[in-house]
């Protein structure tokens, strides 16, 4: 009788088995590598003109069919000054918005969160893309101060 | 007693659909990955860092991968003082994972905060179930002034 029993259950269990297999590469293919984001807890800072790169970048892999990227910026910041920032796709020139969208307001710590979606028209290619943060003030005197911050960059859905 | 007997095409077909459900499902945002705060949180006086009561959790695989926690709110109108928040990460101390400074933005004023957190493998991650914590308080001079927390947001993504 059990065995039986194991001959019809045998094959359902090795169907769930492969189910949950498939289920799980499923979630490993999709996992954040981790060359798409980073964060740190340094507190570089940059004086000067607009634009140049303030160093912090990540990696991501397009594949032959180029999507587009969603890229977010989340920093604590401190600066006196307006100061505008944007990224750089592939070493191209800063993609900087026409207002400085950096305010100074205080000179105790601030925050602020910024979200880039990033088209195969800006400049990304199959394989590879580097984005790197870039930025500056209006004037060459003009300074910023990063603290914690996140980057990361993921395909749109 | 009438049996049913599938064909080899039918069999296949079967397991086609159930592997296409699985993985639907697998992509669905689980509810335990998202919080949505409708009400005010009550007041949190003191200086940083305690936990606010707000968790998220996502499933590791065997092998942890990083995740990304944003945390969206609307805070002020009271608060006289700067405040920071972080995470964390299993019930370990509270940490700051990416930015958590939010300036006093003066009384009666609001203020809408947006944060990306990313937690790395080593972090603290671990196969199975994590949890995600929200934590922070005063930084400011008057340490002990409420800090007001209305309609906010948690979230986890592990998938790209």
């Amino acid at each position: 009788m059990m065995k039986i029993v194991s001959k019809i259950t045998q094959p359902r269990i090795v169907g769930l088995a492969l189910v949950f297999g498939i289920m799980g590469m499923v979630t490993l293919v999709h996992a954040i590598p981790p060359n798409q984001v980073m964060h740190t807890a340094s507190q570089p800072s940059f004086t000067g003109k607009c634009c140049f790169s303030w160093g912090d970048s990540v990696t991501v892999t397009e594949p032959t069919q180029i999507t587009p990227v969603v890229v977010v910026w989340s920093s604590d910041y401190a600066t006196t000054v307006p100061f505008n920032v944007g990224i750089a796709v592939n070493n191209h020139p800063c993609q900087v918005t026409d207002f400085l969208n950096m305010d100074p307001k205080s000179p105790i710590g601030r925050s602020r969160a910024f979200q880039w979606v990033i088209l195969p028209s800006d400049g990304l290619i199959k394989g590879n893309n580097t984005i790197t943060l870039c930025g500056g003030g209006i004037h060459d005197t003009d300074t910023i101060t990063l603290g914690f911050r996140s980057l990361g960059v993921t395909f749109s859905k | 007693m009438r049996t049913t007997t599938l064909t080899f095409r039918q069999h296949c077909l079967s397991v086609v659909f159930l592997i296409a459900g699985a993985v639907t499902t697998a992509f669905a945002v689980p509810p335990a990955q998202v919080l949505k705060v409708t009400t005010p949180l009550p007041p949190l006086v003191g200086p940083c860092c305690f936990s606010f009561n707000e968790t998220v959790a996502v499933t590791e695989p065997a092998k942890p991968v990083p995740v990304v926690v944003t945390w969206s709110a609307t805070t002020g109108f009271t608060t006289t003082t700067d405040e920071f928040v972080g995470l964390m990460v299993n019930g370990g101390p509270c940490r700051f994972y990416g930015s958590g400074s939010i300036a006093t933005p003066g009384v009666n004023t609001l203020t809408n905060s947006t944060f990306e957190w990313i937690v790395f493998p080593g972090d603290g991650l671990s196969a199975g179930t994590n949890t995600f914590t929200l934590c922070g308080g005063a930084g400011g001079i008057f340490k002990d002034d409420p800090f007001n927390v209305f309609m906010n947001t948690l979230a986890v993504r592990i998938s790209n």
